[in-house]
């Protein structure tokens, strides 16, 4: 099997990696691009932890080949803060104590992130919308809910 | 890293049909088709499918998309939805929404918000799964498809697409282009589905129905079910027992039960044989009711 070039924007930056076609995005960001802040749970798109921001749109990195991400532009939570000031919302996780074991944590900020950047003020329903597709084993997701509630100024 | 236990295989990405031609006549054998990838990509890595040649058709930009075709002397109205069009669009679409009910209704209960961003809904129908959510619907909307391949384009019901679990009539190198829904204005149409979760879960069974009544009689009607076969299927019994009927909940009832009668669910992992039998005339009947109250 040949390698390919990819090039896409990562977190503002544009890069060019060469790979297997059959590397998933979540081991090439893992791997090659030393964004270790994506996590791999299920491996099938069940758990919401390997979720990236697809130009803005969150998708389950375990279920993307390398080549799907030509020309795109990829945020993940290394992106988020800004010389190392934390963003709004990962302020509010710390506030509201809604990390435990921190594993669903990259996935859920993502999640919520994307629903931010086009719904500034959601309601409490539309956050539980946008975060039903990842999953925490550890919170009973009361307090994740309280820190998206807090960034939305809820 | 968790071992890659797929084989090996040259990835391309066409920008144009003339490209992808090109590719298809040059590969002998072993081409898969990539569209969103939410199945495809843990089945090439689990080893469960493998190919020689990956074709993705994320480049072919026009795949994307819903449009209307009104209506005009002597043709019906139509919906045409380009195959690579994510179901998270078919979930939001006012047009769709406003006349194809059931397809959107399918298309926000499947899989989590992250995979139906990426899933599509040609994927879904050449994935060939007998309880795709997205199936149910485009057979009672009466969808018909454009397939294309190098040789030339050609036209045919949904219905005909599906061989059996897994496997569809494409040829090797045919895809699905156009998933085109002629409009039935006075038409009803909703969808359910019978799942283990109440969110993010694979069907047990799904089902899919259309009504229109002309004097308070069933003047046409459409039922259909996933999981109760090899494939999704018509309803044609039930729906026979209900044209020209009052559209009461003692008629679906009956339909459920012949709906039942003629289904041959089998046993997997998510559910019996016998536990689909007991669900299909309920789920039937509570289908037909919701297309019902869709009337205005
Ligand atoms: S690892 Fe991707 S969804 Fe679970
Ligand atoms: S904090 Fe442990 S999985 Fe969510």
């Amino acid at each position: 099997m040949d390698k390919i070039k990819i090039s896409f924007i990562l977190n503002d930056k544009p890069v060019t990696v060469e790979t297997y076609p059959n590397k998933r995005v979540v081991d090439l960001l893992r791997e090659d691009c030393e964004c270790t802040s994506v996590k791999e749970g299920c491996s099938e798109g069940e758990c919401g932890a390997c979720t990236v921001l697809v130009n803005g749109t969150p998708v389950t990195s375990c279920l993307m080949l390398a080549g799907q991400i030509e020309g795109d532009s990829i945020l993940t939570l290394e992106g988020l803060s800004k010389d190392g000031e934390l963003d709004k919302l990962q302020t509010s996780f710390v506030e509201a104590g809604a990390v435990q074991c921190g594993y669903c944590t990259p996935g859920m900020v993502l999640s919520a992130k994307a629903l931010l950047m086009k719904n500034p003020h959601p309601t409490h329903e539309e956050i539980r919308r946008a975060l039903s597709g990842n999953l925490c084993r550890c919170t009973g997701y009361t307090k994740i809910f309280k820190a998206v509630d807090m960034a939305a100024g809820n | 890293m968790i071992e890659q236990r797929g084989k090996g295989y040259e990835y391309c990405r066409p920008g144009s049909w003339e490209e992808l031609a090109a590719i298809l006549c040059k590969a002998e054998a072993g081409v898969m088709f990539l569209a969103g990838g939410t199945d495809l990509a843990v089945d090439l890595r689990t080893g469960k499918k493998s190919c020689a040649h990956l074709v993705d058709l994320k480049g072919l930009t026009e795949l994307q998309g819903i449009a209307e075709t009104a209506a005009e002397e002597g043709k019906k109205g139509e919906i045409c939805i380009g195959s690579l069009t994510s179901i998270h669009q078919l979930e939001i679409n006012p047009l769709l929404q406003e006349k194809a009910a059931a397809l959107p209704e399918a298309a926000c209960q499947l899989g989590s918000r992250q995979v139906r961003n990426r899933a599509t809904l040609g994927g879904n129908l050449a994935n060939a799964s007998p309880t795709a959510d997205t199936a149910a619907p485009l057979l009672v909307l009466d969808a018909f498809l454009e397939l294309w391949s190098p040789s030339g384009s050609r036209h045919i019901p949904v219905e005909d697409l599906w061989q059996k679990a897994g496997k569809t009539f494409l040829a090797a190198d045919e895809i699905i282009r156009q998933i085109t829904l002629p409009l039935a204005p006075g038409r009803g149409t909703a969808f359910m589905k019978l799942g283990p979760r109440q969110a993010m879960d694979i069907a047990i069974i799904n089902a899919a129905a259309s009504l229109e009544l002309e004097d308070g009689r069933i003047s046409q009607v459409r039922i259909a079910l996933g999981g109760a076969g090899e494939r999704p299927l018509r309803m044609k019994q039930a729906e026979a027992f209900l044209l020209g009927k009052e559209a009461t909940a003692e008629h679906f009832a009956q339909a459920g039960v012949l709906a039942a009668q003629e289904s041959s669910p089998r046993s997997s992992r998510r559910a019996s044989r016998e536990y689909r039998l007991a669900t299909i005339p309920v789920l039937t009947e509570r289908v037909l009711l919701k297309a019902l109250s869709r009337l205005s």
